[in-house]
């Protein structure tokens, strides 16, 4: 357990330096600066690049911006007022578009949105396809079974924006029942949620289905049919505990998933969050946001998934952690 | 794989039931999350007014304006020496009373609101407009803007260092003309006349700053002030709105502030500013009326249908796309082959294929060929032959040399790409000539060095105030585009130098008739097209003028009542589709208005009553 934690945290550091390394190259690479749109006088211009330390020679800008030790006029070379700094001390920088914030500020205003939204999306996605799962479960080859499992292969197939989209004309232009985008309270989210959550819902109804199907073709539950037990007992007591172990295996990559996916439905539904301002960064040549937002996003799916691997030896007893 | 669960009847049954409390405790977990997440955001109630802008993530320091749509928020938070009338543009008191001029043109002094305040209460002085003028210039800054207020007496020496003529001079050393006589009077020497000024004191960038706030935070915050200074609890302004929330990527929310000089003229108690780039988002929250204003973000493929809709709003702009030439190297350096490119230019097949719809051709420098009562002389058309000709004269094609290739440099964005593509299409087709196309991806900012390294560059402009003098000095030698094409005349320099010192508007345009003349038969720019806006905006709402700069300042809005919305229907008579107009049917008055609408109510009745009674 020890090792595999160490071994996880040690591939982070590693991911995390490659990152922030590859971002700064690709920025150095990239066209732009924080005043190439504008027209300026020459003299003015050498100040503004100044201000973003654009005169610095290239291993400074770098080593200042990956940290732990700041460099500027403050910092190690200057009058050490402020020794630490950099990527590494969770200091991102300003942002180069959005000039009245700093790469912190953003994500932490933005985080709680994306991640309240994925939440949303998460728990309604189980709420609908586990309950789904079930009943076309335990009545396959039905009617209600084929409905259920064309809607899950609808969801499975189609993107989510193409979800958004029908959801939007119907439910917010046609009907008007709900507000086409942005935010400001619980009803804003509504069809985000379900837009995002669809496809994870989709999954989670067909894991549901197959591993309670499976489940009820066991040995143990033909032994409680023999002994008459009522079939309500039978599925609630001994099928869906085995049923569930399959989605619950899938909730992990699913949360990972449900993050990831807000990039798109953030955007189309105006929802500030850190995946809209990922793309809208990544559009505007807003550099430091972007590499921001992505180490944060590494940071988060890396968490997620080192969890879920530690969550499966408590499900399923045959899968170790470490391999011998 | 290690460790097969054998064997383990009873603890496995025990294992799978903590799995299974461990799930719905987590389920549980998840769900208390949501409601809290849920309950935190129902909160924000729709402000009054909604509009949509890209300009939400700009920054709210003033003297960092760069663009127009910026301006919008920061006219609501900020208020200048004086503003613009919203149709006419005319010059209006705003935090200055009054203002005289002197006699030679060189000396203006403003006299301040007396009451007028910061949001935090403290007085609004000459002072703060002293330092806040001075703070644009400053090099530390770096404001856009400073070469605009280069006329005040020892302005350029200190944000350049530089004196007229390129000569070095201390920065700290030069005398600045700009100077606070007492609390309430401001003073500014000029070193030249400029009759734009005033126009340009309108303009964002030389709004105030306050100055204690300002320097406070720089204490505490050495390098992150910036970033600390316009966040809403910090931010101290001197407009008609107040900043109470920001989000990143959201909005900025406005709030009516109380301490306002004219607050009895401000009708609206809250604005939302959106932060909107995406086009069809913006656009499904105005048709569903749930935002008021929307401009730019149009998509192109809807506009044919949307300009049918009588809330559909598309007006002249001042803002031109022209080709910068490169005046210094052949075959360019010949006006008349820079005419037969003029001439052939196929200006209304570009504007017909722009990927910024709504442009008209332009034939000539200033957009439109008018500006308030300025007319501009007519000398360019579209004429295959003659461009052969002249071409022929020059010494080129058919009996001559043959002609070189030309470049093409394409600054940043596609249309612009668009336009010099068409171009090169039909001079290949008309005249026979090879045009090379060079798209800049790494700078998208126009420099004299990239722009002399080609032989064209396509390029546009846009004014911050309503004078042709502004543009026309553009082309004087040692300004930026006199810079970028490598050319001058005294002649033209003398002109436009008369103009800048004729107070006589009717003189002065006359002036300026000659030097645009001049320009259009030399051609160091060939005019394209000029620009139009284009937007959607809430029929109720009142106050919101149409101008030439696209300029709009919140103070005025307000909504109209439904007899009103009537009214203007039937006076204005309807070719396009009546659509609903979202917002209070009672319509939103500022005080003065309010009281106003009353009196009118009251008054008419009284005295027809007696004769109807008998």
């Amino acid at each position: 357990m020890r090792r595999f934690l160490l071994r996880r945290l040690l591939w982070l550091a590693l991911t995390v330096w490659a990152l922030i390394t590859l971002s700064f190259c690709l920025m150095r690479a990239g066209p732009g600066g924080p005043s190439s749109s504008e027209r300026l006088a020459p003299a003015l211009e050498a100040d503004g690049a100044a201000l973003y330390h654009l005169d610095w020679p290239l291993w400074r800008r770098y080593f200042h911006y990956l940290g732990p030790l700041n460099l500027d006029e403050r910092g190690l070379f200057g009058d050490r007022s402020r020794l630490l700094g950099g990527a590494l001390c969770g200091d991102l920088g300003p942002s180069l578009r959005q000039r009245d914030f700093r790469v912190d500020q953003i994500l932490a205003q933005s985080l709680p949105v994306s991640i309240e939204l994925s939440l949303l999306a998460l728990l309604g996605a189980i709420a609908v396809g586990l309950p789904a799962g079930i009943l076309a479960g335990l009545v396959p080859r039905s009617r209600a079974d084929v409905l259920l499992r064309t809607l899950a292969m609808l969801g499975t197939v189609l993107p989510n924006f193409v979800i958004a989209a029908l959801l939007l004309l119907v439910l917010a232009l046609w009907l008007r029942v709900l507000p086409v985008a942005g935010y400001g309270s619980a009803r804003h989210l509504v069809l985000p949620a379900i837009a995002l959550g669809a496809p994870f819902a989709a999954c989670i109804a067909r894991l549901a289905r197959a591993g309670l199907l499976e489940a009820l073709a066991r040995d143990h539950i033909r032994t409680a049919i023999a002994f008459g037990l009522p079939p309500w007992r039978i599925v609630v007591g001994h099928a869906l505990q085995s049923a569930c172990l399959p989605v619950v295996s899938y909730l992990g990559p699913a949360a990972a998933g449900v993050l990831t996916g807000s990039l798109v439905i953030e955007r189309i539904f105006a929802i500030p969050g850190a995946g809209s301002q990922l793309v809208g960064s990544a559009l505007a040549g807003d550099y430091t946001l972007a590499l921001g937002v992505t180490l944060v996003y590494t940071l988060l799916v890396y968490t997620l998934n080192t969890l879920v691997d530690l969550f499966y030896p408590l499900l399923d007893p045959r899968i170790a952690l470490e391999e011998p | 794989m290690q460790g097969l669960g054998r064997g383990e009847g009873a603890r496995g049954a025990r294992r799978g039931h903590a799995v299974a409390a461990a799930c719905l405790a987590a389920l549980a977990a998840l769900a208390v999350g949501a409601a809290v997440a849920l309950g935190r955001v129902g909160r924000l109630e729709r402000a009054d007014f909604v509009f949509a802008s890209g300009s939400a993530s700009a920054s709210l320091d003033p003297q960092a304006t760069t663009t127009d749509p910026q301006g919008r928020v920061l006219r609501a938070l900020y208020e200048g020496l004086v503003a613009h009338d919203p149709l006419s543009l005319e010059l209006l008191p705003a935090a200055a009373a009054s203002w005289e001029i002197s006699p030679d043109g060189l000396e203006y002094v403003f006299h301040l609101q007396p009451e007028g305040r910061w949001s935090n209460g403290d007085a609004l002085g000459a002072q703060d407009f002293e330092w806040s003028l001075r703070r644009v210039l400053e090099p530390e800054t770096a404001s856009v803007h400073a070469r605009k207020l280069w006329c005040i007496e020892g302005a350029r020496e200190l944000s350049t260092g530089r004196d007229e003529s390129g000569a070095p001079v201390p920065r700290a050393g030069s005398r600045l003309g700009i100077e606070a006589l007492d609390a309430l009077t401001l003073r500014l020497r000029l070193a030249h006349p400029a009759p734009e000024l005033l126009h340009l004191l309108a303009f964002p960038a030389f709004f105030p700053v306050h100055r204690p706030s300002l320097e406070v935070l720089q204490q505490r915050f050495p390098d992150r002030w910036r970033t600390e200074w316009t966040r809403p609890r910090n931010l101290v302004v001197n407009g008609p709105f107040t900043l109470e929330l920001r989000r990143a990527g959201d909005r900025l929310r406005l709030r009516k502030n109380p301490l306002y000089w004219d607050a009895d003229a401000v009708a609206f108690d809250s604005i939302d500013v959106l932060d909107l780039e995406q086009g069809g988002t913006a656009l499904n929250l105005f048709l569903a009326g749930e935002i008021d204003w929307l401009d730019g973000a149009i998509p192109p493929l809807l506009l044919p249908r949307l300009a049918q809709r009588e809330d559909f709003r598309r007006e002249p702009y001042l803002g031109i796309c022209w080709l910068l030439v490169n005046v210094t190297r052949p075959p360019l350096d010949d006006p008349r082959v820079r005419r037969a490119l003029a001439l052939t230019l196929p200006r209304r097949q570009i504007c017909g294929l722009s990927l910024e719809p709504g442009q008209e051709p332009a034939t000539t420098i200033v957009p439109w060929g008018r500006l308030g009562g300025y007319r501009s002389p007519q000398l360019l058309s579209e004429g295959g032959d003659e461009a052969r000709r002249l071409l022929r004269e020059a010494g080129w094609g058919a009996g001559g040399q043959p002609f070189p290739g030309i470049d093409i440099v394409c600054h940043g964005s596609e249309p612009l790409r668009r336009i010099a593509e068409l171009a090169a299409a039909a001079w290949r087709l008309e005249l026979g000539i090879e045009v090379r196309l060079r798209s800049q991806e790494r700078e998208d900012r126009l420099d004299p060095q990239s722009t002399l390294a080609c032989d064209l560059a396509c390029s546009s402009w846009t004014a911050d105030h309503p004078e042709p003098l502004g543009l026309l000095r553009t082309f004087e030698r040692g300004n930026e585009n006199s810079d970028a094409t490598g050319w001058s005349s005294r002649a033209f320099d003398r002109l436009v130098e008369a103009a800048a010192r004729e107070h006589d508007p009717g003189r002065r345009n006359g002036l300026l008739v000659m030097a645009e003349q001049q320009l259009l038969t030399e051609l160091p720019v060939i005019p394209v097209c000029s620009y139009a806006s284009q937007k959607l905006v809430n029929r109720r709402l009142g106050g919101f003028g149409s101008n030439v700069l696209d300029e709009h300042d919140p103070k005025h809005w307000f909504w109209k009542d439904d007899r009103m919305l009537l009214r203007e229907r039937q006076v204005r008579g309807g070719r396009q589709t009546p659509v609903r107009a979202f917002g209070p049917v009672q319509g939103k008055f500022s005080p003065r208005q309010q009281r106003q609408l009353e009196q009118r109510r009251v008054q008419p009745p009284v005295a027809p009553q007696p004769e109807e009674a008998r």
